[in-house]
């Protein structure tokens, strides 16, 4: 544990060393995800102007949702998102066997060697927007609520990863993977819309299905006090799924995975 | 100037492109996912009969099925391609043939993007079923010939964008600044976000000013028919005159960067 700890943290210092280098990339980013959560503020501030509440939520707790959500994709980008992306491209080109040649198991080697950590200044924006709507509804989540948030948000991260993992896993066996993970980021997208508006089957498919709503929508309950045990177990049970799922593709890929370099 | 050569490169741009039909259903599919979350949203929003910034169900489902549609060939965004050629030096082999770069790369554009329309049509037409009756057509040949010019200049429009953005290669050394630019504001300036009926009206007037909502905003008014004959004649003119002054533009930024150009090869 000690060892994976130790290269954990090497690899972390030579993401900040290397974007060090690149600093006016980082106020780019985060101009970029200003823009980002500017324009899901003006979305739903616009719509505001026309109806009180949509599908029971009002203006700040959709505020504070688009900052979970926004917490959320910060977090999974800068820890593990990169390094799964990566996958295809290694066993494309043959060169998966490097990493597996390394004293370190291959999966931990390619979802944390490529950490972003220079999206951390960005964090404060999600935070800034999340702060100021709690703010405004008067909430003052206790220690358990934010305990219960930090539970189901690291589940939400999971839930990206875990099926993120098992469609690059396909690369193992089609030669070409590159739609579907961009189909995984604009379905993620939808994470930030309030759970009212999926109703019936379609909240079954982005609980169960394609975990969307686990993402944000299940940890921004718990800051709201309506996190019951239920999203806590629907989030659990959907990781667990897909974590089995990615695991087993993972596997099967890698023992017909035949590396042909020079 | 004969017109063939950019014909011939549509031609096989377009060919190219219609070899790989499933990568263009597919990024198609990852195009169209917003949609399913946006008509959850305004179904949610809105029921049969109400109606929101003066748009029914029926208009707001079309305005969005249309326009995410729509966007794909209006969307102005940073060409690769002419970013690529500005940086690596490789402009110089265009600059030694008898063509018009920038007609050229519109070739290239229209010819990769035809079949891309054509698919992206397949993938739209579910959620347009999916709208029912509320769906909305436009009403005789004079308002399909009338939407059919405005998306044909808003497609020369956002090529002139497109170019310009591109050309930005010569003074910058990547494209992020220009990306975010074409990824957030101009979307949103063009109505591919919400109506621009929705935004306060005071917003909502600043951005019709723009050129931007010639992109999008006016051509989906149009198909929804919404915009009078007089409304019309002054939107396609106000489509002409920006098109006429990035012409300008485009040919005077062209001219200062071919100064700046230097092409060192081996």
């Amino acid at each position: 544990m000690g060892y994976y700890l130790r290269l954990w943290w090497h690899w972390a210092r030579l993401s900040l060393g290397r974007e060090s280098l690149f600093r006016g990339n980082a106020w780019l980013r985060l101009v970029g995800h200003a823009l980002w959560l500017g324009t899901a503020w003006a979305f739903f501030a616009a719509l505001y102007l026309h109806v009180p509440a949509i599908a029971g939520w009002r203006p700040a707790e959709v505020w504070l949702l688009i900052a979970v959500n926004e917490l959320a994709q910060l977090l999974y980008s800068m820890f593990v998102g990169q390094g799964v992306l990566w996958i295809p491209d290694l066993i494309w080109q043959g060169e998966l066997d490097s990493i597996l040649l390394k004293p370190a198991a291959p999966l931990f080697t390619l979802s944390v060697g490529r950490m972003r950590l220079y999206n951390a200044p960005s964090l404060a924006l999600p935070m800034a927007l999340g702060g100021y709507a709690l703010h405004t509804l008067g909430l003052q989540p206790s220690w358990g609520q934010w305990l219960w948030f930090g539970l189901l948000l690291a589940l939400g991260v999971a839930a990206r990863y875990a099926l993120t993992l098992a469609v690059v896993s396909l690369a193992f066996w089609v030669t070409r993977v590159y739609a579907m993970p961009a189909l995984l980021a604009e379905l993620f997208r939808l994470a930030g819309y309030p759970e009212g508006i999926f109703r019936g089957a379609m909240r079954a498919l982005f609980t169960w299905g394609v975990p969307v709503l686990v993402v944000a929508n299940f940890p921004t309950t718990a800051l709201l006090g309506r996190a019951g045990w239920q999203p806590g177990a629907e989030a659990a049970l959907a990781v667990g799924f897909w974590c089995v799922v990615a695991l087993a593709l993972w596997r099967a890929g890698l023992r017909r995975y035949a590396a042909v370099g020079g | 100037m004969s017109w063939k050569p950019y014909v011939t490169t549509a031609r096989l741009a377009l060919r190219e492109a219609a070899t790989y039909r499933l990568n263009h259903f597919l990024s198609f599919v990852v195009a169209a996912v917003p949609l399913i979350a946006l008509l959850l949203l305004w179904n949610t929003l809105l029921g049969p009969q109400q109606r929101l910034a003066g748009f029914t169900r029926g208009e707001m489902l079309t305005y969005f099925i249309l326009t995410r549609w729509l966007y794909e060939l209006t969307g102005p965004v940073v060409w690769w391609d002419i970013a690529y050629e500005i940086r690596e030096g490789d402009l110089i082999f265009h600059l030694l043939r008898p063509e018009w770069y920038s007609g050229y790369h519109f070739a290239l554009i229209i010819g990769s993007k035809l079949p891309y329309a054509l698919v992206g049509l397949a993938v739209a037409a579910p959620f347009a079923v999916s709208v029912g009756a509320g769906w909305v057509w436009p009403q005789g040949v004079a308002a399909w010939a009338a939407f059919a010019l405005s998306v044909v200049l808003a497609v020369a429009l956002a090529y002139q964008f497109t170019f310009l953005a591109s050309l930005t290669a010569f003074w910058l050394e990547d494209n992020k600044a220009m990306n975010l630019l074409m990824d957030f504001v101009v979307p949103l300036a063009a109505g591919a976000l919400l109506p621009l009926d929705v935004f306060p009206s005071a917003v909502a007037t600043a951005l019709r000013a723009l050129p931007f909502a010639q992109l999008l905003y006016f051509p989906a008014l149009v198909y929804l028919g919404r915009v009078d004959p007089g409304g019309w004649w002054a939107g396609v003119a106000q489509q002409v005159g920006w098109l006429v002054a990035l012409l300008l533009i485009n040919g005077w930024v062209w001219r200062r960067g071919l100064r700046r150009f230097r092409a060192v090869g081996g």
